[in-house]
């Protein structure tokens, strides 16, 4: 025999819920007026077509992390120094640059608050060169990145300038 | 290839994966079963590559994503299917239109979120894979390689910085979620409210800031959100077939698992979440009392996947250890219990007294709940001090620092009123589910990030990131609480008219689908 459920008293579970529906609208459209963590916001449409145009494999991805390390560090850091190769936690890395490595590595680059501190003061750039696949503009005309290798090529520099007026 | 043509060859991918049980699926389901499906091909493409060494060009890539989207396929062809009509053309149109109108929005507009994790972590691991098709202790015990293989078979078709997938799928996100509350809400309901009740949810979870961002945020979160949302849909619709539609029922459980596959390997801490629908799987199968070549459906499309992709880990890495990341020996103890588990639980359904007692509905849930809560508890307590700052920081992180806005402020409600509710819950059987899954989902998250994470304040915190794939399933409860106040109040009106009238008469709440 079918059971047959106790008649419901009220509607109070649905006007409960429907407060609770709107009580959560006007939250979330209160949400969207606060402002958005700047460091993850990245619609530089402009950005994406210099992109394109650097279609050669290694200097693309590059590229790519350059526009990370703008859009990641904003304006906090005028010039950025990071470890050099052998100081990176990658046992099989060497002082081989293994084009896939290297790109992992650039990419940890970005990681600035784990690194500086080992890096008292910057190293001397005047002696760098052999610009990776050249300079690495990030866009926009706001600031400037370079990546550099020293004469042996084992030590990695990323050099991040800012241009834009104060 | 640009992020659309990705998009939409994915799309197709998992068409094909998907066809022999469309009809069982229907339109919809089928619709957005889809893309999830196909991009788990670049997957089996990418797991060919690092087994064989193969290079992962053009040749070797797209063959293997069409045998994966093939084996899938056979595995969903014997049975008879549903009679019932095969999506219509136009509604592959309108498909393709939408994955590629929301790609394309995403790639014009630049509509991308990126952080440090999307280049060094993702991108990068694509771009490696693609370059030397080998694995390494990083992406296997830091990565997993079902969303590396995405960026590397895109790079390998001719793509750049891929950043439309995580739009794309924030929109199957909402549509499941939408579907699944129409599809489950009681038939009791007349369209308007039942509308309501389905269309509300969504349109909140794309209004709350953690969706916001992950739906733009290239990593991994708005996959595993959707894995994991599509898993349980999956298994919602198994459960609520008759019991004698059993194709559709084993096209729904081979869909679960895949899914479930698909969260277990989005991520290095998938595995470990995808308990929640298999522990949601294995009440389910106990309350309907399905057979265990139904189970093992499930089982298999989840573990034929995971062991691959590890298998070919242990093969080419051994024993992989880096830190305290998921090293070779975890990925193997928790394999091995995924693989228990459904064995486990359909030894236990064999003694009579238990398969009796978990046929009542909740009492199965109600028993994993108690277990885990006691374990969870005593293994807390003797490592609290380790576990304290975790946990201040997961709270602190979903309320105040972590950019989610009022988003849990709002899920905690959404979970008391799941409490407080009961009535209004039962008449939405999957309700309890879903408020399981949550629950489940932060007591793995619980048991992942104090054994091997820190946590810390911020949006980049991980657990503040992850805590994101339950969201869904919050919202879920909201609408199946909303549909199940609406058919208490249809009932209510049903008993003032049939007094009205002069009739006694039984009051029915039955679902759409059957039974419920």
């Amino acid at each position: 025999m079918p059971r047959r459920p106790a008649p419901p008293r009220t509607a109070l579970p649905l006007a409960a819920l429907a407060l609770l529906a709107a009580a959560a609208a006007v939250g979330f459209a209160l949400d969207m007026r606060a402002p958005s963590p700047k460091a993850l916001w990245a619609t530089d449409s402009e950005s994406f077509d210099e992109i394109a145009v650097e279609k050669d494999g290694y200097a693309q991805a590059s590229f790519q992390v350059a526009l990370g390390l703008r859009h990641v560090l904003g304006r906090r850091f005028e010039r950025l120094t990071v470890a050099p190769f052998e100081r990176w936690p990658n046992p099989s890395a060497g002082r081989t640059i293994d084009p896939g490595i290297l790109e992992q590595m650039l990419a940890g680059a970005v990681r600035v608050e784990d690194y500086e501190p080992m890096l008292p003061s910057p190293p001397d750039l005047s002696g760098a060169r052999r610009p990776y696949r050249g300079v690495l503009l990030a866009g926009g005309g706001e600031g400037r990145l370079k990546l550099f290798t020293d004469a042996a090529g084992s030590t990695f520099y990323i050099l991040a300038e800012d241009r834009a007026p104060r | 290839m640009s992020d659309v043509a990705f998009v939409l060859l994915s799309l197709a991918l998992g068409w094909g994966a998907l066809f022999p049980a469309r009809r069982s699926f229907g339109t919809a389901g089928y619709h957005l079963l889809a893309l999830p499906t196909g991009l788990l091909a670049w997957l089996g493409a990418a797991v060919f590559a690092a087994a064989t060494g193969a290079p992962f060009v053009p040749k070797v890539v797209l063959p293997a994503a069409f045998a994966t989207a093939g084996a899938i396929a056979l595995a969903l062809s014997p049975g008879r299917e549903r009679r019932a009509p095969a999506p219509s053309p136009l509604s592959y149109a309108f498909a393709s239109a939408a994955a590629g109108g929301v790609s394309a929005w995403a790639v014009v507009l630049g509509g991308a979120l990126y952080s440090y994790d999307s280049y060094a972590h993702w991108e990068l691991a694509g771009l490696w894979f693609r370059e030397t098709s080998r694995l390494t202790p990083d992406i296997m015990a830091g990565r997993s390689l079902l969303v590396p293989a995405w960026h590397a078979a895109h790079r390998t078709l001719g793509g750049s910085w891929l950043h439309a997938i995580d739009p794309a799928l924030a929109a199957v996100a909402l549509g499941a979620l939408a579907w699944a509350l129409w599809r489950l809400a009681p038939a009791s309901l007349r369209p308007l409210p039942r509308a309501a009740a389905a269309l509300a949810p969504p349109l909140l979870l794309a209004m709350s800031a953690p969706f916001r961002i992950h739906a733009l945020y290239v990593h991994t979160h708005m996959a595993s959100a959707v894995y994991l949302l599509l898993s349980l849909a999956a298994l919602a619709m198994a459960r609520a077939l008759p019991a004698e539609d059993l194709a559709s029922r084993r096209a729904w459980l081979i869909a679960a698992g895949l899914c479930a596959a698909g969260l277990a390997l989005a991520r290095p801490d998938g595995p470990a979440y995808a308990t929640v629908p298999v522990l949601v799987a294995l009440a389910v199968a106990w309350e309907r009392s399905w057979r265990g070549r139904d189970v093992a459906l499930f089982a298999a499309a989840l573990l034929v996947p995971m062991w691959l992709h590890y298998g070919v880990g242990f093969l080419r890495l051994g024993l992989w250890s880096v830190g305290r990341k998921l090293s070779g020996r975890k990925a193997l103890a928790v394999l091995a219990a995924l693989t228990a588990l459904p064995a486990l639980g359909r030894a236990a359904g064999l003694l009579a007294p238990v398969r009796r007692a978990f046929a009542r509905p909740g009492v199965a849930l109600a028993v994993f709940a108690a277990a885990e809560a006691t374990f969870l508890g005593a293994w807390m307590a003797t490592r609290w001090e380790e576990a304290r700052p975790v946990v201040g920081a997961m709270v602190v992180n979903m309320l105040r620092e972590g950019s989610q806005g009022s988003a849990w402020y709002v899920a905690a409600a959404v979970v008391a009123a799941g409490v407080l509710l009961g009535a209004t819950r039962r008449r939405s059987p999957f309700a309890q589910y879903a408020l399981f899954a949550v629950a489940q989902f932060f007591v793995v998250g619980l048991a992942v990030h104090v054994s091997s994470h820190g946590g810390r304040p911020g949006f980049g915190d991980s657990f503040n990131r992850v805590s994101f794939h339950a969201l869904p399933l919050v919202f879920w409860c909201l609408g199946a609480l909303m549909t199940g106040a609406l058919a208490s109040v249809a009932a209510a009106e049903q008993v003032q008219r049939k007094r009205r009238s002069g009739g006694g008469g039984t009051i029915s709440s039955s679902a759409s689908l059957g039974e419920e």
